[in-house]
């Protein structure tokens, strides 16, 4: 089946990026935050200016790109996208913004700087 | 706006998680696709945000602090690998091939080694929120 996109970017190194609309029809149910409105928006300015990337804890053709959004009661919130390197492109995975980084102290940054 | 949360009301809600998932008839269901576990209703409510309670989890909260669904990301490479009570129940209960298996509420009634893991869930939850809790 053809794939059709909701997104397709170049990431911060100039690599093709894509979010299908399959992908975000799987993921939608348990991610709220891709019903947002303005939403792919988010997901695009962290997939072309991430704030730091680490390399995925399970996956060594994974990357999480994060992107600083705000503090709120002493916690930052981040956009995070998962993507998968396919060789001829990146594939996002899912998107959602947490305040916490998983990746931090177990993983490699691959990109960026994580001060805080 | 996003709720603020501090620790002691995350607490609370994650000891209100077995009320409320029975309420509102909660699944699991594993992602593979993504490494995560997911337990919460079939659609997470769209005012849910994300707040990191251990190193381990996430809880999806509403704008009335209630919690709406469980994230456990690194599901297999990471959570399994620091609970290994789990592994067992986790390999007879996740045996389908599938990319995504959901497990709706009403098999978890049915199904014994479902029960079982769906109790050990709310309980490690419970016990590491305080235990383990992240500092912001």
């Amino acid at each position: 089946m053809k794939e059709t996109y909701c997104l397709d970017v170049k990431d911060y190194s100039g690599r093709r990026t894509v979010f299908t609309h399959q992908q975000l029809e799987l993921k939608a149910p348990n991610r709220p935050e891709l019903r947002e409105d303005g939403i792919l928006e988010r997901i695009r300015e962290t997939i072309e200016n991430p704030t730091f990337i680490y390399l995925d804890l399970e996956h060594s053709d994974r990357f999480a790109y994060y992107r600083r959004e705000y503090k709120i009661n002493s916690r930052i919130k981040y956009m995070k996208v998962i993507l998968q390197d396919r060789k001829l492109d990146l594939f996002v995975i899912t998107a959602y913004r947490p305040d916490y980084v998983k990746e931090r102290d177990k993983t490699n940054l691959v990109y960026g700087e994580d001060n805080e | 706006m996003e709720k603020i949360m501090n620790k002691e009301q995350l607490i609370e809600a994650v000891k209100n998680i077995p009320i409320v998932a029975e309420r509102d008839k909660w699944a699991i269901t594993l992602d593979k696709d993504e490494g995560a576990l997911f337990y919460a209703p079939k659609v997470i409510p769209s005012d849910s945000a994300l707040h990191q309670v251990t190193d381990e989890y996430a809880l999806y909260i509403d704008k009335n602090s209630h919690p709406t669904g469980v994230v456990v990301e690194y599901f297999n490479g990471n959570f399994l690998k620091h609970h290994e009570t789990f592994g067992d129940i986790a390999s007879k209960f996740f045996e389908q091939k599938d990319k995504i298996i959901t497990i709706p509420a009403d098999k978890l009634k049915q199904n014994k080694n479902a029960e079982i893991f769906r109790a050990l869930l709310e309980t490690t939850l419970i016990k590491e929120a305080d235990a383990n809790f992240v500092p912001a």
